[in-house]
Order: structure tokens, then C-alpha cells, then sequence
């Protein structure tokens, strides 16, 4: 209990040194790894939901707070991505390090055109755009550091199909 | 949808899942104002961190700074030595063509302590070393360039004229083309570098250094760039005006020089 706390703790830790430090070091143009939603589809596939969920409730109400008009968005989107990689994981079969990549890239996108679309007042033109230029682009970069992220965990990436 | 009921209903991360997703919804739907409160008190979570971020990115300016010194002294260091082998050589020439020896100036600093209230565009009042010999019409210069000459001294407190001054005059010439003139303040933003008559080839931007031949400050002092080339009223004299490279406004320490005793 005390080590899963502790990790739980770790990785918050994670994210504000990465939303601290990290992101303007790793951006390229308006590109930028999404830690946060790796980190979901990690801990929800390898742990279990509650994890996915907790952490993804965690840093997503913290990221929020950094523009509190928008607090709890960010936070509910991230609860939904883990939820539906739960579900993902129940009917593919993820153990395939492409499906993974792939999963993280369709999580990404969803979630970032959901974000913007509340974010712009559901305005189409601006949605298009920031999809282009940034959230297709951010995608395709998470994936790739997804890839290397998920390989490394790959030991410990076993799915409970009959829980 | 069948197979999403049974996880809903049966598991227990399903709701807390619910749970935090309608905490999510509800922070979403309550008023700005509070919203701005939750997020001000959350933000404490962030000040440690911005404080270690503002550290480190400005150690890491040090650092490029440093990169950046450190090339420039590498490429002074070349330019140096270069120089050096340059005076070697033209001591080398200076003999075999017998020129007398270049004059040798001791260096004396001064420190700025007030402007002369009576001239204060023209005059400041500096101090130096106690046991400094400080005589009137010496030269002053500061890291940039030629600032004027003493103009008086009395103890350790020296009274120095600057180049701005209507009474002070330094003979110049163009370090490019060695065009002789004058360079003198006539009341602009700029000095003027008189006395060059109309045939005589200047250039825009061409640095301006002292002659030595006026007998109070030696050659080779930088003085300004040249600004502005015009004909002017005489009907002789070009119309030339320098920037000096001397901040006068923002002097500070200065260095006297002083002929040396041997």
C-alpha cells in the first residue's frame, strides 16, 4: 500500500517536473509529448483502472488549475481516456507493442479534439486548425515517445483478460 | 454496448471511476470565482517547482554566456598573440629604420566622485591615488576610447575636462585614410572633425583616432565613428561629424596616462 502511494506520489512528482521543466525543453513547434496520457494508458493497462483513473483525476485537475476557467475539463477527459483504454484493452489484444502506439495516438487525438472543441465554444475553423498544426502533430510525437516509454515496461505489460 | 454493463455494474474501479468523473464535471460547472480559488490554491503545488525551473534555466544561461565568453576569449587570445607578433615585428623595423622609440605612459585610475557643478556637461571631478602625480592637460580615457584631459588638480582630487567641452580639442585623424583633422564639440549630440578640407577622402563609418600631433594626447586614442559627410558652410572645410565612442553621460572609472620618468 505504502509502495503504491509512494508511486502514485513519484509520478504526480513526474508531471510537475515535466510540466515545470520538461515540455518547453522536448517541444518541437507546437508539438508535445503528452507524459500525462502515456502515463494513463501505462499504469491502466500494467495496474489496474482505479490507477488510470486516479492518476489521470490527479494531473489532469492540476494541469487544469493552470487555467482555472477551464478546471475539471482536462481532469474528466483524462478519467474518460483511462475508462476507455480499460475498455480498448478488454477487446483488443494490446500486448502488441503497435496496437499500444497506436492505442496512445487515438487517446491523444480524442482527447485533445475534445479539449479544444469545449475550449474554442465547439467553433469549427479553429478546431481544424489547431488540429492540423498541433494536435495531429502531438499525437504522432507521443506515440513515439510512447513507443520507447512502453517498450521498456513491456515485462511488466500483461493483460488481466479474465478479471 | 452489452459488454460495457457488466464492468459498470460488477466492478468497483468502474465507479470510482464514475465517481471521479462526475467530481470532474462538477469542478467543470461551478462559478469562476471558485473555480480561481481551487486553482490559486492548487497552484501552491506548482511554486516549488517554477522555483527549481527559474534556477536551473538561469544557470543555463550562465552557462551559454559562459560558451559564449569563453569563444570570444579564445578568438582574443588569437588576436593577441597575432598582435604581438605584429609589435615584435614593427619594434624589428623601428630599429633598422631608427625611429625613436614610442613614449611609454604610466597608467594612473581615477574614480568619478562628482560632476563640476558650474560645467556639468563639460567637467567632472574624479579621485586618485593619494600618492598619484597628477599635473593639468594629461590625458584621460576610459575602456572605450578617449574621454579628455586634467584640467586641474588639487590633493588627490583631479578636475578632468571632457571632450564635450567647447574648450577642449583634440588633434585626429582618420585611422583609414590618415586624413588629419580636428575634433572639437560644437553643441550637437556628435563632435565635430573639423579642419578636413573638401579634396581630402573620408568615409562613413571610418573610426576616428587621435594624431598625436597636438601634444597632449598620444596617437592612436579611439576617439568615434564617422556619422555624417557633408559639404557645409565653408567653402573649404568638409562638414564631418563622429559619434563618439565615449558614453559621456555614464562615465565612470578612468585612467589617466601619465608620460613615464624613464
Amino acid at each position: 500500500m505504502v509502495r503504491d502511494i509512494l508511486l502514485f506520489l513519484g509520478l504526480i512528482l513526474v508531471v510537475l517536473f515535466y510540466q515545470t521543466l520538461g515540455v518547453d525543453v522536448v517541444n518541437i513547434g507546437l508539438a508535445r509529448p503528452d507524459l500525462i496520457i502515456i502515463i494513463i494508458v501505462w499504469l491502466t493497462l500494467t495496474r489496474d483502472l482505479t490507477w488510470g483513473v486516479a492518476f489521470g483525476f490527479g494531473a489532469g485537475i492540476l494541469l487544469d488549475s493552470q487555467s482555472p476557467q477551464f478546471l475539471g475539463l482536462g481532469a474528466f477527459l483524462k478519467v474518460f481516456a483511462a475508462i476507455a483504454v480499460f475498455l480498448i484493452s478488454h477487446r483488443v489484444r494490446t500486448e502488441s507493442l503497435v496496437i499500444r502506439i497506436g492505442l496512445v495516438a487515438g487517446v491523444v487525438t480524442a482527447h485533445d479534439i475534445l479539449y479544444f472543441l469545449v475550449v474554442y465554444s465547439f467553433d469549427p475553423h479553429l478546431e481544424l486548425i489547431t488540429l492540423l498544426n498541433m494536435i495531429i502533430p502531438s499525437a504522432l510525437y507521443t506515440s513515439l515517445v510512447a513507443a520507447g516509454v512502453l517498450y521498456l515496461s513491456e515485462r511488466q505489460l500483461t493483460i488481466r483478460f479474465e478479471s | 454496448m452489452k459488454w460495457i454493463s457488466p464492468f459498470v455494474i460488477k466492478q468497483k474501479p468502474f465507479r470510482t471511476s464514475l465517481i471521479l468523473a462526475g467530481v470532474s464535471l462538477a469542478c467543470l460547472l461551478l462559478p469562476f470565482g471558485v473555480k480561481a480559488f481551487i486553482s490559486s490554491n492548487l497552484n501552491i503545488v506548482y511554486t516549488p517547482f517554477w522555483g527549481i525551473s527559474s534556477k536551473l534555466t538561469g544557470a543555463f544561461e550562465v552557462y551559454e554566456i559562459n560558451r559564449q565568453l569563453k569563444r570570444t576569449i579564445t578568438g582574443q587570445m588569437l588576436e593577441l598573440s597575432t598582435l604581438r607578433a605584429h609589435e615584435r615585428e614593427n619594434i624589428r623595423l623601428r630599429d633598422l629604420l631608427g625611429f625613436k622609440e614610442s613614449v611609454e605612459y604610466e597608467l594612473i585610475p581615477a574614480e568619478i566622485v562628482a560632476v563640476d557643478p558650474k560645467r556639468r556637461q563639460n567637467a567632472v571631478i574624479a579621485e586618485v591615488a593619494s600618492d598619484a602625480v597628477v599635473t593639468p592637460n594629461l590625458p584621460v580615457v576610459n575602456v572605450e576610447g578617449l574621454v579628455g584631459k586634467t584640467m586641474s588638480t588639487m590633493g588627490d582630487v583631479v578636475t578632468i575636462e571632457l571632450l564635450t567641452s567647447p574648450d577642449c580639442r583634440a588633434a585626429a585623424r582618420d585611422a583609414n585614410t590618415r586624413v588629419l583633422g580636428i575634433v572639437r564639440w560644437d553643441g550637437g549630440r556628435h563632435l565635430l572633425f573639423d579642419n578636413v578640407e573638401l579634396s581630402d577622402s573620408v568615409c562613413m563609418g571610418d573610426t576616428v583616432i587621435t594624431s598625436g600631433l597636438g601634444g597632449v594626447f598620444p596617437e592612436n586614442l579611439p576617439i568615434g565613428t564617422i556619422v555624417s559627410i557633408s559639404r557645409g558652410k565653408s567653402p573649404f572645410f568638409k562638414s564631418i561629424y563622429i559619434r563618439p565612442f565615449v558614453e559621456f553621460r555614464a562615465l565612470d572609472e578612468l585612467t589617466i596616462l601619465k608620460r613615464s620618468e624613464n
